[in-house]
């Protein structure tokens, strides 16, 4: 992601638009190739070659910040390995002590200079000018890019665009995803992602049109109530989950400029902006989530386990989301499950409240920990240490399981 | 107006940064919420939040009120700090702290490098008698306020940043720590000390201070302008602005006596030839666009065309290549040369615009190399090293700019540097520290005929270069 210094955005009033590069713009797809070949050519020589490739100054204020966020892109790309000859900061302040006391006694001149570079070269078999070369070779910068992972000039445009907007949402109050015509399955793996990066929302569904208007709001970093950098590298890695749904349309509220509590609206809809292609990835999700089906399946019950998609209205305008439903084969009960790998407890005992004054729906909630440590409990509540054993899931289930009075 | 006080107090609770209210019934949150407009209710579970940053109006409405609250934020106790310095306070120091207190305890003071900023501080911690936090830009800072501060006060003190997390009743922090942590520590302590205070409203380091309830805090620094203008918010984040002296006001008796340099060299021939070729081309490049540099917009315009366009790449290139000239000429590199055989008595910072410009000059004169890239221990030796003369030269770019105490150093050298006021005041700053009889020189190093000329004539618009 890239850091606030190589954000570009465009603010006009309370609005303001990231500047990404447009998909086969032949200017930036130029401007990238270029930047592209520096980075394979230097495969072999110090990082420092790229730098000073790229107009001879990529550590100066001045540099175009387009290219200085392409490079940064690029540069997460590069294996770097030490510079094989390296001069020790201990050795480096001896040198530098005797020809201060040179220069004290009026005794240093380039002559007197040579003389003492040479002597110090020798002890690392080099010659003055290796050793010089070698003499700051431990500060960053110095290092040898020994790969590159090479991509097309249209990827890595995709691929700061990406980071270009979690560079944004870094500063964000809030994050909004926007599903008009998401399917389940969209809204399960946002779901799933913000879970696992342990993000706080709230889920505002219309459920009369069949799922299909779905808006989830996340907390930001820059929120009230969970103003930390890791919240916000939380948001930003999951934002590639949000901006591979197509149908998407994400705004956000961010603290922008110079005065703190400046509001303004990121939309991303319709454009002709790409970012990288992630649709056939899974999102990332707590192992439990992943590896209880595959467990369930090795295991011999008369339940079917399958992803469950629905967005269950619960309580007083609340919605749930479970991961599961469980389904008996000879009776037709069922029970939805979700399985809870990181909760806090005022959320929790809000969420057992609301679905126990909703009879209708079968539910059960499996948390990591104990009710001893927890300091509650409920009949709809399981606990598990480390992972969820399908045993005591099934014994859960039995208990909590109901016959649905339509079908 | 409320008509009667609410039954039940309210409690005052510190969560994550903000302070959480509950038991208030609606009269009181609709009075809250036109006094406080911050104040909002949390969805996930109901609270109403306000910053931590408003304990102090929040707390002094209900005393006005005479509205029952429960403060269970706070959660430190008044004691006593004993000054083990002994030290009489200069007058500038002693108004200053009367000043700020006068102010309620919250306030900005402006004073130069050298002048005892760091006296004004342990008086306020003593005035105060709370719980206090310092905290500063960087490490080095970091360990010399520790230093300073338990020799002051006798007593173990804290300290967060660069691996320590070790929160005391006296304790410093960077601010990239106290923003970090400000859940852990932010109802902790009753007073906040920000040393160089104008680096506090930079987006996220504010933060450190909107989410700790101290009710007492005190800003310090040379330089409270930025160039962005962001430094209006220290006004909400510390206070305002109560005690500031200049350099010209308090030198000869509590600064080293100083005087400025102007050295102006000229490029070599193939030098000149090569800066007038790149800034013809440049010239021709903004001539055909019709604009210029020093126009509105004119610079961001420049970059912005410099991103997609060949033609101006180039021309960039060669704004890029006129500027390394500058910076690393030949006759400059003379001059330095000169002027370190000139002052071989003498404790020298050899100051620069970048880093390249520093290990060049480094390598070139064997002088040791301060950047942000040195790893703490070779920092640790490099200054201690400069201190007691075994290594009397030192090459830096930006990072002795501020705070770092060199007190021995008594000429500075600047070869390079930004345009900004601001650094070339925190660069002569560093070497004004009184020290036994030091008279301190700086001198600048000016290419004559080139924008050079028009960079120094700005940055040197200060009072202290008059």
């Amino acid at each position: 992601m890239l850091t606030s210094d190589l954000v570009r955005a465009t603010v006009y009033k309370a609005s303001l638009r990231p500047s990404f590069l447009a998909e086969g713009d032949s200017a930036w797809l130029q401007s990238a190739e270029e930047l592209l070949e520096m980075f394979r050519r230097a495969v072999g020589s110090p990082i420092a070659f790229i730098r000073d490739e790229m107009v001879e100054a990529i550590e100066g204020e001045d540099l175009p910040v387009v290219w200085k966020g392409l490079a940064r892109v690029l540069e997460a790309r590069c294996h770097l390995v030490p510079a094989e000859k390296q001069v020790t900061w201990q050795a480096r302040l001896d040198l530098f002590a005797r020809a201060a006391i040179l220069r004290q006694n009026s005794g240093f001149d380039a002559e007197k200079r040579a003389e003492l570079v040479s002597m110090e070269s020798a002890q690392i078999g080099a010659n003055s000018l290796e050793f010089l070369e070698a003499l700051y070779a431990d500060v960053p910068g110095h290092e040898t890019i020994s790969a590159f992972e090479d991509i097309s000039a249209g990827r890595l445009l995709e691929e700061y665009n990406l980071a270009l907007a979690q560079g944004v949402v870094l500063r964000s109050e809030w994050l909004e995803v926007e599903l008009q015509k998401g399917s389940t399955r969209q809204i399960r793996n946002l779901i799933t992602a913000a879970k696992f990066h342990q993000l706080h929302w709230d889920l505002t569904a219309d459920i009369d049109q069949t799922e299909k208007n779905i808006r989830i709001r996340f907390d930001g970093p820059m929120s009230l109530f969970d103003s930390t950098t890791k919240y916000g590298i939380r948001l930003a890695c999951f934002l590639p989950t949000a901006l591979a749904v197509e149908e998407a349309k994400i705004s956000a509220s961010l603290v922008w400029g110079k005065r703190p509590a400046r509001k303004v609206i990121w939309e991303h809809h319709g454009s002709k902006v790409s970012f990288p292609n992630r649709h056939r990835l899974a999102p990332p999700a707590h192992p439990e989530i992943k590896g209880l089906h595959k467990l369930w399946q090795s295991t011999e019950n008369d339940w079917e386990l399958d992803a469950c998609c629905q967005v269950l209205p619960f309580g007083d305008s609340q919605f749930w989301i479970p991961d599961y439903l469980l389904k008996n084969r000879s009776d037709g009960r069922k029970v939805f499950v979700e399985i809870l790998a990181d909760w806090k407890k005022d959320r929790l005992t809000k969420m057992i409240q609301g679905l126990s004054e909703s009879p209708e729906i079968p539910w059960l909630l499996v948390a990591k920990g104990s009710s001893k440590r927890a300091g509650f409990d409920h009949p709809g509540l399981g606990w598990y240490r480390s992972f969820p054993s399908p045993e005591k899931l099934l014994l859960w289930v039995e208990s909590r399981a109901i016959k649905p009075l339509h079908g | 107006m409320i008509n009667a006080p609410a039954i039940d107090p309210v409690l005052v609770r510190f969560v994550c940064g903000t302070l959480t209210l509950g038991g208030m019934g609606p009269p009181l949150i609709e009075e809250l919420a036109t006094r406080f407009s911050e104040m909002r209710v949390d969805p996930k579970d109901g609270a109403w939040r306000l910053p931590a940053i408003r304990y102090r109006q929040l707390i002094e409405f209900f005393v006005a009120k005479g509205i029952a609250f429960l403060d269970q934020a706070r959660a430190y106790n008044r004691r006593n700090f004993n000054l083990a310095d002994d030290r009489t306070p200069f007058e500038h120091q002693s108004e200053a702290i009367a000043s700020w207190w006068n102010s309620g305890g919250r306030g900005l003071v402006v004073l130069p490098t050298g002048t005892g900023k760091s006296l004004v501080a342990n008086l306020a911690i003593q005035k105060t008698g709370r719980p206090s936090l310092v905290v500063c830009p960087t490490i080095d800072l970091m360990h010399q306020w520790h230093i300073q501060l338990s020799k002051t006060f006798g007593e173990e003190v804290g300290l967060a940043g660069g691996g320590f997390l070790d929160w005391r009743e006296i304790t410093v922090s960077t601010y990239d720590s106290a923003y970090l942590h400000v859940e852990k520590w932010g109802n902790r302590f009753g007073l906040i000390v920000f040393d160089e205070a104008h680096h506090l409203p930079g987006p996220t380091t504010q933060l450190a201070a909107r989410g700790a309830i101290a009710p007492f805090r005190l800003g310090l620094t040379a330089t409270p302008e930025r160039e962005d203008g962001s430094h209006v918010v220290m006004a909400d984040l510390i206070g305002p602005l109560v005690y500031e002296r200049g350099i010209h006001e308090l030198s000869g008796e509590h600064l080293a006596d100083y005087q400025t340099n102007l050295v102006w060299v000229d490029l070599s021939g193939e030098e000149r030839q090569q800066y007038d070729y790149e800034a013809c081309l440049l010239k021709d490049y903004l001539a055909t666009k019709g604009y210029s540099l020093g126009s509105s917009g004119g610079w961001n315009r420049f970059i912005r065309e410099s991103s997609r366009s060949p033609e101006a790449r180039r021309a960039f290139k060669s704004f890029l290549v006129q500027r390394r000239i500058l910076q690393q000429c030949e006759a400059k590199m003379q001059a330095v040369e000169d002027l370190l055989e000139r002052h071989h008595k003498d404790r020298v910072l050899l100051f620069t615009a970048d880093n390249a410009t520093v290990y060049k000059v480094a390598k070139r004169f064997l002088v040791p190399a301060l950047t942000h890239h040195t790893k703490p221990a070779e920092r640790k030796e490099i200054l201690q090293a400069f201190h007691d003369g075994r290594l009397p030269v030192l090459a830096t770019s930006r990072v002795l700019n501020e705070g770092v105490d060199v007190p021995s150093a008594g000429v500075a050298i600047v070869l390079s540097g930004s345009g900004t006021v601001r650094e070339h005041v925190q660069r002569l700053g560093r070497i004004l520290r009184k020290h036994e009889g030091k008279n301190a020189v700086l001198h600048e190093l000016v290419v004559r005929g080139t924008k050079e000329e028009f960079v120094s004539r700005r940055r040197r618009n200060h009072d202290a270069y008059q």
